[in-house]
């Protein structure tokens, strides 16, 4: 256990060794804050509510989106995810020198992005903090809010991160794992309410949606955020987002087992 | 003790071929054809604890993918492993525990930080105790000078400092095996002959058994008592040094100067004779001839003023025994 814990301090360390940067990333992020913000202005132009959904409330909904996926690593705001290091990694052989360590894999890559994790969180408080000047969105109603959006936060990076590893094997089949990504990254900006929510959907789509884990990685916590989502429902949605994390571990542990021996190793 | 056993061991590799052009790459979508590579072909043999192996041959011979089976991450096509009882895809931790792996062309180290929190990590993922880590600290320090650079960032090392940090980190936590892929392509000879006392002391030390695979056959003079030769997957010579030299290097050469240019140069039982102005160089081969045997009869027929006998070069033999398997294998 000391050892996987050992392996997050080193990634977060070595993050710290690029905060440089950051700065310059700021400019970045806030310039694409920006530019939501003049969408939904537009959408909202002539009308204070959309679906039962205030323009301030959309902002907020819109802007917290886009920081945690800076948090949780899936669009790469302030880092390389994980199914495009890997397939780097495998292309070029140096997927070797992990493999070689006598810990679980799939431990041993959850620690390295866990790592980078701390860091995305503590990078983002100024970000955060700066939003609410800036863009005025606001905080949760209560404590309590505050505490159920951040346990389903982070079922969502835990979500995120099953499915990315998952992706990340298919690496070890084709040794290119591109196209697969990049699919990967499409349908989940889509389908998981990280750009539009869900709410605007028509019915029939959000049913089928309903059979999918994508909505739980950014509908889910979005939405207790803002308020949409209140109390009991809350929990009713975050135990579904268990239960995802769970099937999809047990998946990729099976994926694990099957890839391993697909692993075609390259170069010297 | 045999630490180390392979029996009938292969490992194919297929690649789909891909055709050419955009409309080649469509074809490649929906046709199977594939080439199979038999990079390792049949390979068997035992190792025993505390021996220096040099494992040789030319680009491609299959020796790398040999290396990667044996710690378990690519798995056999078919055959035997065995490595302390173990087998490394199977126990795949306990395996890599007692195990310890330098791929010369890569690196274990942690690029952005500085070189000790690689080692400091490596202590908590082998659980090395306290002491046994302070001791090989200090004993890295002494032997290959690590603590000159051991607070800069990996990615400001020279190749050689680099090398000498991941063969470092490979003993960290002392492994029973320590597998070497090349690890002393590119550097300097002083740097070399610094790795290869260390690999030395290693050995005899702890008992270490080391596998080196290196194109560099100085290494190999200088360090195993074992030589396998693989090429295109097959092991093609196994044997000592010594064995080889008298089996393959019965080439001698002896190069004379004479007093006088000698206006030309017969001599009985050369194989070659370059001769240019007083200095002659005389191929011959020793299985036919002593080389007092020549030596008296040109100094017979000719004034000679200094000479000396020079061995062919392992290189020089290894390359002989490389182009004999290039004939069974035309012939087969
Ligand atoms: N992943 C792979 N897919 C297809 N072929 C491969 C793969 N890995 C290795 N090979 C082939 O297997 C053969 C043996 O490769 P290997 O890396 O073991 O050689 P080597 O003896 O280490 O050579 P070198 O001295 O150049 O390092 C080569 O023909 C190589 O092209
Ligand atoms: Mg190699």
């Amino acid at each position: 256990m000391r050892a996987y814990l050992e392996i997050c301090k080193k990634s977060f360390q070595e993050r710290m060794a690029y905060r440089g940067e950051l700065l310059i990333r700021f400019v970045g992020i806030f310039m694409s804050f920006y530019l939501l913000y003049m969408f939904w202005k537009a959408l909202y132009a002539n009308s204070t509510d959309v679906q039962g959904i205030s323009f301030h409330s959309m902002i907020t909904y819109t802007i917290m989106s886009a920081i945690m996926g800076g948090i949780i690593n899936i669009f790469g705001i302030l880092n390389v995810y994980l199914a495009y290091w890997m397939s780097s990694r495998v292309r070029t052989g140096e997927i070797v020198m992990d493999m070689m360590k006598p810990t679980d894999f799939q431990l041993y890559l959850f620690s390295h992005s866990f790592g980078r994790l701390l860091f995305n969180v503590i990078v983002s408080v100024p970000i955060f903090i700066l939003a609410i000047f800036i863009f005025k969105i606001y905080l949760p109603d209560s404590l309590g809010v505050l505490a159920l959006f951040a346990v389903s936060l982070s079922m969502s990076y835990l979500l995120t991160f099953l499915i990315d590893f998952m992706v990340s094997l298919v690496s070890f089949w084709t040794t290119q794992n591109q196209g697969v990504g990049g699919f990967t990254r499409l349908i989940i900006a889509l389908l998981s309410g990280s750009f539009i929510p869900l709410w605007f959907f028509p019915d029939w789509a959000r049913n089928v949606l309903s059979y999918f884990p994508f909505a739980s990685i950014y509908h889910v916590p979005l939405s207790i955020y803002i308020g949409k989502i209140k109390s009991i429902e809350g929990l009713y949605a975050i135990s579904l987002q268990i239960i995802w994390i769970g099937v999809l571990f047990a998946g990729s542990r099976l994926l694990w087992l099957k890839s391993r021996r697909k692993l075609m190793t390259h170069g010297g | 003790m045999q630490v180390i056993k392979i029996e009938d061991l292969y490992k194919t590799f297929k690649t789909y071929k891909r055709k050419k052009g955009f409309v080649g790459s469509i074809q490649t979508l929906f046709t199977k054809e594939y080439i199979t590579v038999n990079a390792v072909d049949g390979v068997s043999f035992g190792i025993n604890e505390g021996e220096i192996i040099g494992y040789v041959g030319p680009n491609g011979a299959g020796k790398s993918t040999t290396i990667k089976m044996l710690t378990g991450i690519l798995y056999p096509t078919s055959g035997v492993i065995e490595v302390c009882g173990l087998i490394p895809t199977k126990d795949r931790k306990r395996n890599l525990m007692h195990i310890g792996v330098v791929f010369g062309q890569r690196t274990q180290l942690w690029w952005d930080l500085p070189l000790i929190e690689s080692f400091e990590l490596l202590r908590h993922i082998y659980r090395v105790p306290e002491k046994i880590y302070r001791d090989n600290i200090a004993l890295f320090a002494e032997l290959l000078d690590i603590d000159e650079f051991i607070n800069t960032p990996v990615r400001l090392l020279s190749l050689g400092q680099r090398m000498r940090g991941d063969i470092a980190a490979s003993l960290l936590h002392n492994p029973d095996i320590l597998y070497l892929d090349e690890p002393t392509i590119g550097l300097d000879v002083v740097v070399k002959e610094r790795i290869r006392q260390f690999i030395k002391e290693i050995n005899i030390e702890r008992k270490t058994t080391v596998i080196l695979t290196t194109h560099d056959l100085s290494d190999i003079e200088a360090l195993c008592n074992r030589i396998m030769i693989i090429d295109h997957g097959k092991v093609i010579y196994d044997g000592s040094i010594d064995e080889i030299r008298r089996r393959f290097g019965t080439e001698s050469t002896l190069l004379i100067e004479f007093k006088e240019p000698p206006d030309q140069l017969e001599v009985d039982g050369a194989l070659e004779i370059q001769l240019e102005g007083i200095r002659a160089s005389i191929k011959f081969d020793r299985k036919r001839f002593t080389a007092s045997d020549l030596i008296s009869e040109i100094a017979g027929k000719y004034p000679v003023l200094d000479l000396t006998i020079e061995d062919i070069s392992l290189d020089g033999i290894i390359r002989d025994v490389y182009e004999e398997g290039k004939l069974h294998e035309s012939v087969s």
